[in-house]
Formats: structure tokens, sequence, C-alpha cells
């Protein structure tokens, strides 16, 4: 241990900051030579094809940073090795055994990576060993992505040890399948059995499917340029000098907090799934609606839904499986782990641990028979009027939204109580002014279109080609006009 | 069907390619400093003997009109240490006659971190200086200027062609006469409002880990301007007494006293500190609460002449 020095190894160095957004120029010019050339190939040539996305995702990737290119390299052979292992092993231990050696490299990656230095500081705090403390072991940027494909490829091998899927004998289709680049850094976190086989299949160009997956690029540049950067200026104005605004400004600036990293997210989320579909490959849906969701429970069914699919299936489940007695109280303890544990997914710090307990608690009274005929509050709401509903959920938006953005509990405190003491004293802004209009606009489409996986995708059938060509461009300029300084998805951190 | 989808895209497309290139043809016909101070480096390269670095403070507050020496002044806002730096290593092949360097050091400069969100500046330096900050290899993008940051030249090309707002007046030094900062003019020169402004940019907030990261690199600057034998003038510029009464007293003292130990410690430093040295300095003197005016410029400016020809 080395005090107030930081130890570096001599092969991590935080990395520099050109990185491929989805929202860059550079990506632009990437996706437009990878697809001409990944169909230049030829349908025919289903191996070269993917040999050509692997390195396009490898050279993706690489663009962030190289060095980490060996640790995404090496996290997927560890688990395609795990799968081949398991399936050669006679005896259930061994199996087990292999199974475990995988996950304790997946989570060790992942522990000294995102956790390493939070619970180094959390321990040397609570114990007080460090009067300066100032023990810093790692300086290091979390690897991009790593929460993710490390989570996909976990994902792989428990199924694999569950039997609920074949193990892969194709290492290329493998590598593939961890690195896909359309959703290598934020997502969707995809089941092997759903995405695995499509790297197995014939592709051929369709044009219908690039249109699709161009309208829903497109769609997704304007929820993350157009309303979340907007969004974002106003939310930082707030949250950089809570003590500046009142109640009401600040409760205003939380929930357009909440309704940012939603167009940040699944802005990011449609184009990866446009992105996709531009290469002959369906991507999981992560987001239905959110923002009409009757109870916290709910939510979480609507909102980063691979990742709650992922807790649900790997952590929830296996311990009420597990349990001798499947009783009530097992399943909410179970439900609490697994809600801490999504906080804790989302980063290394209090706030997000304090952000999944908040939310298991909630989800845990939902799920009590509190009232008459054993009938839950999750039961209530769903009957209750929409606005009743809709008001409890933003109630919750406004203290989930305020832990998940402060930057420490005292941050949060603070403005969750000068929230709830309602403090007058401060200035009233709308922060946003006009611009609000976009997001207005945002969810009117998304609702109005609420059966189409984006708004656009109904284009093609209402409206004639200069009509959607017009709205092409008008939404082009507007993506220009308001184009910031790239800036970096919200989930990209996790 | 490939190619009759690539057709329709090329089609769909030529348009935005042509719009595009109308609004960076309309961009670079704006005005600007950057472009004067190219003309300046290719037509006097050779002659130039002070180089000034820094923000929007000094690059509104230092005025080469008034200096004696010919002197060129790159600052630009939000331009941190690191670029600096990085724009004197590219610029000094080109600046033979260079004897002496302004930098400034405001009172927020440790603890702000490096480049921020103002990275897009670096199409600018490398369009019109020839100097690659990105720290990278760069391709025909990265000297696009209204790419570099649509929204602002969006702004600019609808204030100056269309609302023809007075933004710029350059002189041939590259110094804006037009009142850009002027929340001051703005309030008609009323002290009591003035006075009473409480929401002004300054940054109260303490970094350490931040003030460590860049005291290293300013140190490294320093070294490297000892090394190559020229005189160094670390400065603070004249600020409005309610941006001094703001000031973090912590942010302050590491400031103040990383600059007297740069006196102390290299015989090329010298110290022009007129933070708090505003007597001789009227209300029109400010454009606002932290930058001069052209006249509190040529106040300056002619302090730092005299610093300058001092033996």
């Amino acid at each position: 241990m080395i005090k107030g020095r930081q130890w570096r190894p001599f092969f991590i160095f935080n990395p520099k900051p050109n990185q491929v957004l989805f929202n860059s120029f550079d990506f632009g010019l990437f996706l437009v030579l990878a697809y001409v050339l990944y169909w230049g190939i030829g349908t025919r040539q289903r191996k070269a094809q993917n040999i050509f996305l692997l390195l396009a995702s490898y050279v993706f990737y690489a663009f962030w940073d190289w060095r980490f290119l060996a640790l995404l390299v090496a996290s997927s052979l560890v688990d395609y090795f795990a799968g081949i292992g398991m399936a050669s092993s006679p005896s259930d231990s061994r199996r087990k055994l292999i199974l475990w050696a995988s996950i304790t490299w997946n989570l060790g990656v992942l522990f000294l990576f995102k956790y390493f230095n939070f619970f180094i500081e959390s321990f040397e705090s609570m114990f007080q060993l460090s009067a300066s403390g100032v023990y810093q072991f790692w300086n290091v940027a979390i690897p991009v992505g790593l929460s993710f494909y490390t989570f996909q490829t976990m994902g792989y091998t428990i199924d694999v040890f569950q039997k609920k899927i074949p193990p892969s004998k194709n290492i290329l289709n493998f590598l593939c399948f961890v690195s896909f680049f359309p959703q290598l850094v934020a997502g969707p976190i995809e089941k092997a059995s759903s995405l695995l086989p499509q790297f197995d299949q014939h592709r051929s160009f369709d044009m219908q499917r690039s249109k699709d997956g161009l309208r829903q690029i497109l769609w997704g540049l304007f929820k993350k340029i157009i309303v979340a950067e907007k969004l974002g200026l106003a939310v930082n104005m707030a949250f950089e000098n809570p003590e500046s605004y009142n109640f009401i400004t600040l409760s205003y600036a939380v929930i357009l907090f909440c309704f940012q990293i939603y167009c940040d997210f699944s802005g990011y989320t449609d184009i990866a799934i446009g992105t996709a579909k531009l290469f002959g490959f369906n991507l999981s849906r992560n987001f239905r609606l959110p923002y009409l969701a009757k109870s916290n429970s709910e939510f979480w069914q609507r909102w980063h839904i691979t990742l709650t699919r992922w807790f649900s299936d790997y952590v929830y489940s296996p311990i009420v499986h597990a349990a001798k007695r499947k009783t009530t109280a097992v399943r909410m303890m179970a439900l609490l782990l697994t809600m801490t544990l999504v906080g804790l997914w989302h980063g290394a710090r209090w706030t997000f641990i304090v952000f999944g307990v908040f939310n298991a608690i909630i989800m845990i009274l939902e799920r009590i028979p509190l009232f008459k005929n054993r009938g839950t509050l999750r039961k209530k709401l769903s009957l209750s009027p929409r606005w009743l509903s809709l008001s409890y959920v933003f109630l919750l938006f406004l203290i989930s939204g305020v832990l998940f953005r402060a930057g420490s509990m005292d941050e949060a405190m603070f403005i969750l109580k000068r929230i709830f003491s309602f403090t007058w004293e401060g200035a009233f802004t709308t922060l946003i002014s006009w611009k609000l209009g976009y997001l207005v606009f945002m969810i009117a489409a998304e609702l109005f279109f609420r059966r189409k996986e984006y708004p656009l995708q109904s284009l093609e059938r209402l409206a004639p080609k200069p009509v959607r060509w017009a709205i092409y461009y008008l939404f082009i300029i507007l993506l220009v006009r308001y184009a910031e300084p790239k800036e970096a998805f919200i989930y990209f951190q996790f | 069907m490939q190619r009759k989808f690539l057709t329709y895209c090329l089609l769909f497309f030529i348009p935005v390619v042509l719009g595009y290139l109308v609004m960076e043809g309309l961009t670079l016909k704006i005005p600007n400093a950057y472009e004067i101070n190219k003309k300046r480096l290719q037509q006097d390269g050779n002659t130039i003997e002070t180089l000034v670095l820094g923000s929007s403070q000094i690059m509104s507050g230092v005025n080469p009109e008034w200096l004696e020496s010919p002197s060129l002044n790159i600052a630009s806002g939000n331009q941190h240490h690191d670029t600096d730096f990085k724009l004197l290593k590219g610029l000094l092949p080109r600046l033979k006659n260079l004897s002496t360097v302004v930098i400034e050091v405001s009172y927020s400069h440790f603890e702000l971190p490096h480049n921020g969100k103002d990275f897009w500046k670096n199409n600018e330096y490398l369009n019109y200086y020839g100097v690659n900050c990105f720290e990278r290899a760069t391709y025909f993008k990265d000297r696009l200027i209204y790419l570099s940051y649509p929204e602002f030249f969006s702004a600019r090309i609808q204030d100056y062609y269309i609302d023809k707002k007075p933004m710029t007046d350059f002189n041939e030094f590259g110094y804006n006469y037009a009142d850009v900062y002027g929340q001051f003019h703005a309030l008609n020169y009323d002290l009591k409002a003035i006075d009473a402004m409480r929401s002004f940019k300054i940054n109260t907030e303490e970094n350490l880990a931040v003030f460590q990261t860049n005291t290293a690199l300013f140190v490294e600057l320093l070294d490297f301007l000892k090394a190559k034998d020229l005189q160094v003038i670390l400065c603070t510029l004249p600020m409005y007494h309610t941006y001094l009464d703001k000031r973090h007293p912590g942010i302050l003292n590491r400031r103040d006293g990383m600059l007297e130990w740069a006196a102390r410690q290299y015989d090329n430093v010298q110290l022009l500190d007129m933070e708090e040295v505003t007597e001789h300095y009227v209300l029109r003197d400010f454009w606002n609460q932290s930058h001069l005016s052209p006249s509190g410029a040529k106040k300056f400016t002619l302090s730092l002449n005299a610093l300058i020809l001092s033996p």
C-alpha cells in the first residue's frame, strides 16, 4: 500500500478523450464506411461478414483506448472456453468449478476496475484507517462498456451451465457476440439465446430494414441531441448551485433530469438498435414508455428492460429458487439484494447504493398485502385513475432522480431537504424556457405512436415521399443547429 | 437493391452536404481574432517579440496596440494553460524573435479543469494556427469550424448576418473593441444596479486534485520557457470589486502562493499582479466583473509595456 502516492501500472493510463460517440461525426463516417464495406462483401459470405464485423467492432472499441481491447478479448476468451469446458465436463462438480472460475474472472475484472477504490475508501473511512484519506491504488478510467459486456458474457456462461443453451463452438461468432459494436459500450445487454444465433444466420440486404434502421437512428439522435442535451444544461444549472434555487425549481430540475436520462439512454438505445438493423441484426427493446408506469415495480419493467431482465434471471430467480421455502419474506429479501446490486451496477457511489435500496423498499411495500383481501399497493395503483398513479411515480422519480444525479450523499440530502422542507428561499426559474417544447413534442410523439418501436416507424405508411423527406431534413437541420461539442452519453460511464 | 438504396442515400444527402458547405462558408466569413492572428503570424511572425497567452480576461485586457514591442495576443475564452502550452510549442518555431511570453494566471486558473467543454476550439487552433491541440492524429473534419460547435456558430451566423449585431470591431492586432462581455453597458453603467448584481461567473469551488494537476503542468510550462531562455511575465488582471469580494480565500491563497513560488524559483519570471490594484480604474474600464473594456485594457497594457521595457 502506497500512501499519498498514486500507483499506476505501467500498462494503464487514463484514456484520451477521443471517443467515437454515437452522436459524433466520427461515428457517422465510421458507420458509412462499415456499412458499405459490409454489404459489399456479398451476402453469401457469412463468415467474411462476421470477420468484418469483428474487426469493425475492435476498431470501434480501440478508438476509445486500444489497451482495453485486450481486456475485452480476454473476457470473451474466458467465457468461450468456459462454455466449451462445461459442455465437455462429465461431472457436475467440474462444471460448477468452471462456472465459478468464469464468474470470478468477470466479477474480479469488474471489481478491480470499477469498485476497488470505492471499497477501499469506504473501508478506510469506516475504520478511520487513514488520517489523510489519500490511499489510492488505481488511477485508471473504467474501461468503457465494461459493465455491459461483462454481464452479457456472464449471462452466456450461466445459461450454458444451466443447459438453457448449447455452448458456442464457433469462436468467431462468440467474439462477435461479445463485441458487436452497436451494443458494445452501453447495451442493450443481450441474451446469448437471442443474439448469438443471429451470427449464424444468412443475412441479406433488405432496403426496408436499412431505411427502418436509419429512421430509428434519426429519432435516437433527436432524443439525445435536441432533448437530452438541452435538458442537461438546465439540470446542471440547478444541481451545480442548489442553494440558489427554491424547492419548486429544484423539483422541476429533478423531473427534467429524469427525462434527460431517459432521452439520453433511450436515444442511445435507438441508435444502437437502428445501427444493428443496418447490419441485419435485431436487438432487444430496452424501454417501453417508462414515464407511463403506474407503480415503481412497473417502472422497472419498462426502464432498462435488458438490465432488469438480467438481474431477474441471474440474481433474483436463483436466490428464490435456492430457498427451501419460497415465502414472501424470502422473495422480499431477494428483491432487496437484487435492487441493491442494480444500484451498485450503476456505479461505485453510495448514492447509487441508496438509490437501489430505496427502489427495493418501495417495490417491497408495493408487493406486501397491506389492504383488505390481500390487496397490494401495486394492484390498487393499477386500478387507480391515471393522474394518481402518475403523481405517485413522479414523486418517486423526485427522490430517485436526486440520488442518481447527486455527486455525494451530502449533496443529495441537501437537495432533498430543500425540496421536502418546501424552501421558498432562492430563485424560481423555468430553467429551459421554450426549449421545453422539444420534450413535449418527444413525449407526444411517443405516446401517439406508442404501439410502434419508435415514432418515425409509421412515417412510411402515413406520408408520401416528399413529406417524409421534408420531415427528415427538418430533423437534420434541428440536429445540426443545436448540436453541441460532442457530449458523452450518461450510461457510457457505467 | 443495394445500388438503388445507395443512390437514394446519395440523393438525400447531397442537399445536406451543400447546406453544410454554406454554413461553413458563412462561419469563416465572420471576422474573428484567429484569422487576424493567422495573417500576422504569416506576415510578421519573424518580428514578434512578445506572445500573450491566457483566457478571455487577458484577451480583452491586453491590446497589443499599446505595446511597444511587436506582440501577438492569442488568448481566447476559457483557454487554459495546457492549450497555452501546446500553442506555444506549436508556434515557437515560427516566432524566431520571441523574447517574452506573457501568461495569465487568473484567480481560479489552477482549480478549473483543463480544456473542459472548450475542446471544440482545437479546430480553430488547427485551422488558423496550424497547431494540433487534439493530442491525436487529425483528419479533414478537424479543420471544419462550423462542425466543431454547430449551436454556437449557428447563433453567431444569426447574430452577424441576420440580426446584424455589432459583435466585431477588430483592430489590426486582433483586439476586439466591440462590447462582447458588456453586462455593465447593458445596465447603462448604473453603479447601484451593477453592485447589486449577485449572479456572475466565478469559481468558488475548491478542487485540490485539479490544483495538483494544473500546477504540475504549470511548472512544466515554466521549465520549458526557462530551457528556451524566454522571459516570462505572469500576470493577473484588475477585477471589479464585487468579483474580488466573492473570491474563495483558499483558492486565492493557493494561487498567490504558487505565483510567489514561481517568481522565487525562476530568475526569468516576473510578476504583474494587478488583480486588486484597481485604484486607477473607473467603472467604464470594465466590461463586466472580470473583464476589462478597451479603456481598461489600454491602462493595463501600458503597465505591461512598462514592465516589458524595464531592464
